[in-house]
């Protein structure tokens, strides 16, 4: 899952990159944690349904406030890190390796100016649901959800970050290039 | 400008700026809010994305993605899915063509087990492919039998297309489930006869294997493919029965796919691990494509694109039939270079209006579009079921021979889609017989 780091060792950026490895993996083992405890979550409340026709209260509203939003959020720091989102790769043979470095540089930086402005939006929110402690009504009894509303800025911002870090490393890949192509060292080497 | 043109300028966007390699989500996504900031002014757009990701995460349906993510994994990776083709091959074998119509049905196999297709196309083809090259299989129908039938993933239940397919049309998931089973075996069916057809008029596509499988072992091999059909028939038993949801069948399976792997010596930390790290990023790179869909939905419904289409429709006085077929073509000209989440949360914001201002049937169509979404992932320049064979295959087999392979199976896929649109039946029958 982790991306090894190209910054030297002991630098500045080095250090924050492994900072930043261990921000994504302590989310993303947070998140498997979530995904088993959900798994095993549900089985129970719906062997508790057969067998003794006693439904652990609030099973659906945990599962879909607390697990989904949980499992769902933790992960994409790493996902980000391993740049492992979605995307379409057809047209990346056509374009040149200058062009490819550019398009790094803004994806990245589009990617945290959109994360920073989620988490911004997302906390307001959070913030909102935390002062009127804001709860649903179950089958039994009430389920706080305002902490839960946290793991969508937590989750994004942590994205944000990551994305960051590999606008700036695609950015002193790019000036490296530049400078190699300065001294003559023919574009080819660009992409290294 | 009119809301409407904003809105095309806007589809414009996103489709440029996922053919530079911008992440889906964030091209949806941020498209989207550019456009409702346009539209609707900032108060509004920001409001909508503060709330749009939690009310959009926090829902029970859609936790069966993750569920049935987790069961597939674990069955993967403690080889639970490893003996199938094994197993396919010897009751099989004595068919023409017999590996590659093995091949097929172990695929069919594997996607009740697995919503992916992708994951259903590697997973079978690292097994099938250099069997069947080994026996001096022609290289086109070896690889294009596992990319096409690879599909079967999406069609047959579990189907993370099918869930989110019925979140954002607002259908019952099991219904879509249920009613994915017959397409799925009709499918799997004819590209059986197909391949048969094929290799007895020419039978050097296909040459014989030293094939002296006797019943005892079939009986045999079907030992440790046992657990699988149990898995399967639990699972989509208790939802056709409606016994229990989608999520409580996902969560059951994962469960019981661990305990038997489990109990066979076959699981271990790192497997459990490894599955469910795997479960977690598919889980989470879907929801930000999905979060930015809904974003494109607020979009293209204020914007009025929907509408203006329906309007045009209207004003042609036009058959369902010609939005069916001209939905066809969009999803497979989108096809060619979007993956299949993608491309159906792209679509499905503008398309489900449509179907709906001419009142078709929202099961019959959710199938015809996952088949769809499927034909596209076969289709060059980009079906992504041919990368993945091609980087099971490498330089063995060139990429024009494998799109050739799968050639004969677009063929069968127009029958089987022309089928399914004569006959909604074949839809509409099991999903008609649940309550």
């Amino acid at each position: 899952m982790a991306v090894p780091s190209r910054a030297s060792a002991g630098s500045v950026s080095g250090s924050l990159d492994r900072a930043l490895d261990r921000l994504a993996r302590l989310l993303g083992g947070a998140g498997m944690a979530v995904v088993l405890l959900m798994a095993v979550h549900i089985v129970v409340d719906a062997m508790a349904r057969f067998l003794f026709n006693a439904p652990l209260a609030g099973t659906l509203e945990i599962v879909a406030n607390y697990y989904m939003v949980g499992l769902i959020f933790a992960p994409l720091a790493l996902v980000q890190r391993a740049r492992a989102h979605i995307a379409a790769d057809f047209m990346a043979g056509l374009f040149g390796a200058r062009l490819r470095q550019v398009l790094d540089v803004v994806i990245a930086m589009a990617m945290a100016v959109f994360a920073a402005v989620l988490v911004w939006r997302t906390s307001i929110e959070a913030l909102r649901s935390w002062d009127s402690l804001e709860a649903i009504q179950t089958s039994g009894y009430f389920v706080y959800i305002f902490p839960a509303r946290w793991f969508v800025p937590l989750g994004m911002g942590a994205l944000g970050l990551c994305a960051l870090a590999q606008c700036a490393a695609s950015l002193r890949r790019l000036r490296a290039g530049d400078a190699a192509a300065a001294d003559g060292a023919g574009p080819e080497n660009r992409d290294a | 400008m009119p809301d409407h043109v904003v809105g095309f300028i806007g589809i414009g966007v996103i489709l440029l700026l996922i053919a530079l390699r911008f992440p889906v989500a964030l091209a949806l996504g941020g498209v989207a809010l550019g456009g409702l900031f346009y539209l609707l002014g900032s108060t509004a757009a920001l409001g909508l994305l503060g709330t749009v990701p939690f009310t959009f995460a926090a829902q029970w349906e859609l936790s069966a993605i993750p569920m049935f993510l987790l069961m597939g994994t674990i069955a993967f990776h403690s080889g639970m899915t490893a003996s199938l083709y094994d197993a396919a091959r010897l009751w099989l074998g004595f068919l023409p063509g017999g590996l590659a119509v093995a091949s097929n049905f172990a695929c069919a196999g594997f996607a009740a087990a697995s919503g992916s297709s992708l994951a259903t196309t590697v997973a079978m083809g690292r097994i099938s492919i250099p069997e069947m090259l080994k026996y001096g299989y022609d290289r086109g129908l070896a690889t294009g039998v596992v990319a096409s039938a690879g599909n079967l993933g999406s069609l047959i239940p579990p189907s993370v297309l099918m869930i989110l397919y019925a979140v954002f049309a607002e259908q019952s998931v099991s219904q879509l489930f249920i009613a994915g089973i017959l397409p799925g075996i009709l499918t799997a069916l004819i590209y059986a006869a197909m391949i048969v057809v094929r290799c007895r008029i020419t039978p050097s596509l296909a040459p014989p294997i030293d094939y002296s499988a006797t019943w005892g072992d079939r009986v045999r091999a079907l030992a440790p493919i046992w657990p699988l059909p149990v898995l399967i028939l639990a699972v989509i038993g208790g939802i056709y029965g409606g016994v229990v949801t989608p999520t409580e069948a996902g969560a059951f399976g994962a469960v019981l796919a661990f305990l038997v792997a489990l109990a066979q010596g076959r699981m271990s930390w790192a497997i459990l691990r490894r599955s469910t790290v795997e479960a977690l990023e598919g889980t989470a790179t879907i929801f930000f494509v999905a979060i930015g869909a809904v974003l494109l939905t607020r979009f293209m419904a204020i914007s009025g694109v929907p509408v203006f289409l329906v309007d045009l429709l209207g004003d042609w006085a036009v058959s369902p039939y010609f939005l069916i077929l001209g939905s066809a073509v969009v999803f497979l000209a989108l096809g060619m270079f979007l993956d299949p989440i993608g491309l159906m949360l792209l679509t499905l914001p503008i398309f489900l209006p449509l179907y709906d201002a001419l009142d078709l049937h929202p099961i019959w169509i959710g199938i015809l579009v996952i088949k769809y979404v499927e034909i596209g992932l076969m289709t060059p320049p980009v079906g992504l079921n041919v990368y993945a064979v091609k980087s099971i295959v490498g330089d063995e087999v060139p990429l024009g021979v494998i799109f050739r392979g799968v050639g004969w199976f677009l063929a069968c896929e127009a029958v089987i889609v022309g089928l399914l649109i004569v006959f909604p039946d074949i839809v509409l029958f099991l999903p008609g017989l649940m309550r």
